[in-house]
């Protein structure tokens, strides 16, 4: 294996992204066109973090004249806030029919209803607490996000009303006259029923939550992604019969260079372009024009980790693009069938467009494509910043499929060269 | 180095069933011009091909420069021009080179220097850095001839070498190859154009149809192949049909060749009173005759029955 010979390809290629203009365009602009459609019209930068509030249909029915009752959950809900603004934009309604009508014309996102005596029941220690919710999609995205918060929000409303029971409990049983040894006992059986699992969480909210400048990373990454699967398809696919077509292979292998110097070499050379475009659209990404939030620390190990994954994603785009080159006979029809194959991937499996906006049976292909995992994986680390500790499956999978996708890659390649250089 | 740079013996190779090659054998010697000579289609660059060390033979062997060439070691010392200039379009002339060295890990300046000297001496000195997308198709084969002879390769196998080019560029091509051979380099050449196999070549080999159909010095060829003299019949355009049906009736090596008749013959000061005689008799006319020496065209019309070129 000669070191310089295997340079020598990525000196050469490197020349080709400054000279060739329908590269740079595929490349760089295109993934570029899409960050600032994104940036610019479909996430606009007056779409503040206002735009993530709920609009939430209340029907108080509670009158209890007790401290805590349903007007005071409905000042409470107003009060929530995430980011510095308003989590739920409360809209007051008078009958349930009334609430619900407004919620299936779409107006709302959800409804809320607090039954008569809420706050009694609420008050009564032995009585349990009802509250009715109705989800509404005025988005095909929103049900969900709409749906989950409103369920973390009474989970956790309905986990504070539980301790503050058993303190009542406990304070009503400090007056009883019962054995000290009994009341000790008494007070830790009740925390354990009431808090069987003690976990502490870390803030995860909802990808759809989260600010702009989060939303324009998770798309800044998804660029790359996208460039990743036609690009790295498309090179991997036109290697051999590039070569071949421009009447150079032949050449080549009439030289002392080895078939494995000219893989390395070619593929080191493709993988080059593709992270230099990568660099740029990150940097152009997190600049101020477009305002992405994507963390990097070169010092921080999971954030190197999201760079390997990136690397693994090239990777893998490259060899599957050997797999296209074994069903393709020339150049055009191997650059144009990667190239659509790669646009229609990153379209379906969670790359470009979210996964949950996609009908459920195409999400199987997310399951199965091993580049959207990697494009995933270094998204969680570099937008969401994922602690490495959740993504040890993900890993795994990862470097096992482009292991797996290499070798796929280097034995297609061989029979390619084997075939072109007897013709 | 030893005697022999190219040693073939019964190479033969198929396409899927189809015989390109036939059970071909010869040696080249060190330092010698060794031309191969044959139509479109009779194997030339599949046997260049597999001394080249691309592709394998289906059988027989291979051994060049004392080795084989599907060793890279062997094809360091050997350099290969094929047909069409393997140029890479975004790269400038001397960038192309600067690629190519690398590959043989041939020292950068040494071979720059090399290069602006031999596109000096082709008159293409101003293309160097110039991308060769711009260059035309005759700047292209200039320019990959430079690449080839750069290495200063033992040996140099070029294929069709001075194809599609015009005569002026041709003739300078063959003085510089000339002057390679001077510098010690095996030459194996593939061309259809006698011209160029009479003015180069040591030793000439004939291609047909995947096969080796007679090899030798072009002297010696002629010697064995061809005839005392060539009668040159040029009759009248509307004639040219006739005339040949005429005359093959009498001479069955009477060959139609463009617009004229060319007539192998072993005593041409008999055979062309004969022959105009025939001709006017059956009233065809004539606007020249001349008797011509044989050339390698005409080793190939005896051989083959057919043209080189068609
Ligand atoms: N890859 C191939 N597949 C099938 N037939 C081929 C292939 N390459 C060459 N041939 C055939 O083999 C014969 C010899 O071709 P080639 O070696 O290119 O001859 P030449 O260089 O003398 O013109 C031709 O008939 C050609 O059509
Ligand atoms: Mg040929």
């Amino acid at each position: 294996m000669r070191l310089r010979a295997i340079a020598s390809f990525v000196i050469r290629d490197l020349k080709l992204i400054v000279r060739d203009k329908s590269l740079v365009f595929w490349l760089i602009a295109w993934p570029l066109i899409w960050i600032f459609m994104t940036a610019y019209v479909f996430v606009p930068p007056a779409a503040g973090e206002g735009t993530v509030a709920i609009k939430l249909g209340v029907v108080n029915l509670d009158d209890s004249q007790v401290p805590f009752n349903g007007s005071l959950i409905v000042t409470i809900m107003e009060r929530v806030k995430y980011n510095g603004s308003n989590l739920f934009n409360i809209k007051p309604y008078y009958s349930e029919e009334e609430a619900l009508q407004a919620l299936r014309k779409g107006e709302l996102d959800a409804v809320i209803v607090v039954p008569d005596g809420f706050g009694y029941n609420v008050s009564n220690i032995m009585r349990e607490t009802r509250l009715k919710a109705y989800i509404g999609s005025r988005t095909p995205q929103s049900a969900q996000t709409t749906s989950s918060i409103i369920t973390n929000f009474f989970n956790s409303f309905s986990k504070e009303l539980s301790l503050k029971r058993m303190e009542s409990i406990l304070t009503i049983m400090e007056q009883l006259p019962i054995p000290e040894e009994g009341k000790q006992w008494f007070n830790i059986s009740i925390r354990g029923i009431m808090q069987p699992l003690n976990v502490t969480f870390e803030k995860v909210y909802p990808e759809a939550f989260q600010n702009r400048a989060r939303i324009l990373g998770w798309y800044t990454i998804g660029a790359i992604g996208m460039m990743f699967l036609y690009s790295g398809f498309s090179s991997g696919a036109t290697l051999i019969v590039s070569e071949k077509e421009r009447g150079t292979l032949k050449k080549l292998f009439s030289t002392p260079l080895t078939e494995g110097e000219f893989l390395i070499g070619g593929f080191l050379s493709q993988l080059m372009m593709l992270l230099i475009s990568a660099l740029i659209l990150m940097l152009v990404g997190a600049s101020p024009v477009v305002g992405a939030c994507i963390a990097f620390n070169p010092f921080n190990l999971t954030h190197i980790l999201a760079l390997i994954f990136i690397i693994c994603g090239a990777l893998m785009s490259m060899s599957i693009g050997s797999l296209i080159s074994l069903i393709s006979k020339t150049w055009s029809s191997a650059s144009n069938l990667a190239t659509v194959l790669g646009i229609l991937l990153s379209f379906t499996t969670g790359v470009w467009f979210p996964i949950e906006w996609m009908p459920q049976p195409v999400r199987f292909l997310a399951i199965i494509f091993p580049p959207a995992w990697s494009i995933e994986a270094s998204r969680r680390i570099l937008v969401f910043e994922t602690i490495a500790e959740t993504l040890v499956l993900d890993t795994t999978k990862i470097f096992f499929s482009t292991a797996l996708l290499l070798a796929l890659a280097l034995l297609s390649y061989r029979t390619r060269i084997r075939k072109y250089s007897e013709s | 180095m030893s005697e022999s740079a190219i040693i073939i013996r019964d190479v033969s190779k198929s396409y899927n069933g189809f015989v390109a090659l036939n059970s071909v054998s010869f040696t080249v010697k060190s330092g010698e011009v060794y031309v191969v000579l044959g139509p479109n289609g009779a194997g030339k660059s599949t046997l260049f091909n597999i001394i080249a060390g691309v592709m394998k033979p289906s059988s027989g062997s291979v051994n060049v420069l004392g080795g084989n060439p599907l060793d890279p070691s062997t094809r360091l010392k050997i350099s290969y021009l094929p047909p069409t200039p393997p140029l890479y379009p975004w790269l400038t002339v001397m960038e192309n080179i600067d690629f190519y060295a690398s590959l043989y890990g041939f020292n950068k300046n040494t071979v720059r220097q090399e290069a602006a000297g031999l596109l000096e001496t082709l008159g293409i000195r101003n293309l160097s850095n110039k991308l060769t997308s711009k260059l035309s198709t005759g700047q292209s084969k200039l320019a990959s001839i430079v690449l080839a002879l750069v290495a200063k390769s033992e040996l140099l196998i070029l294929d069709e070498p001075t194809t599609g080019l015009d005569p002026g560029m041709r003739k300078s091509i063959i003085d510089l190859l000339r002057k390679q051979v001077s510098n010690k380099t095996t030459i194996l050449m593939a061309t259809h154009l006698i011209d160029e196999a009479e003015e180069l070549a040591n030793r000439v080999a004939i291609m047909d149809r995947g096969r080796m159909i007679a090899e030798g010095s072009v002297e010696e060829l002629k010697k064995l192949h061809a005839p005392s003299a060539v009668l040159v019949i040029k009759p009248s355009k509307e004639h040219l049909e006739k005339a040949s049906n005429v005359l093959r009736e009498r001479w069955s090596r009477a060959y139609r060749i463009n617009d004229e008749v060319r007539l192998h013959t072993e005593d041409p000061d008999e055979n062309m009173p004969k022959a105009i005689l025939m001709l006017s008799e059956n009233g065809i006319r004539i606007s020249s005759v001349s008797v011509d020496k044989p050339t390698l065209e005409d080793v190939f019309l005896k051989l083959t029955g057919r043209r080189l070129m068609e």
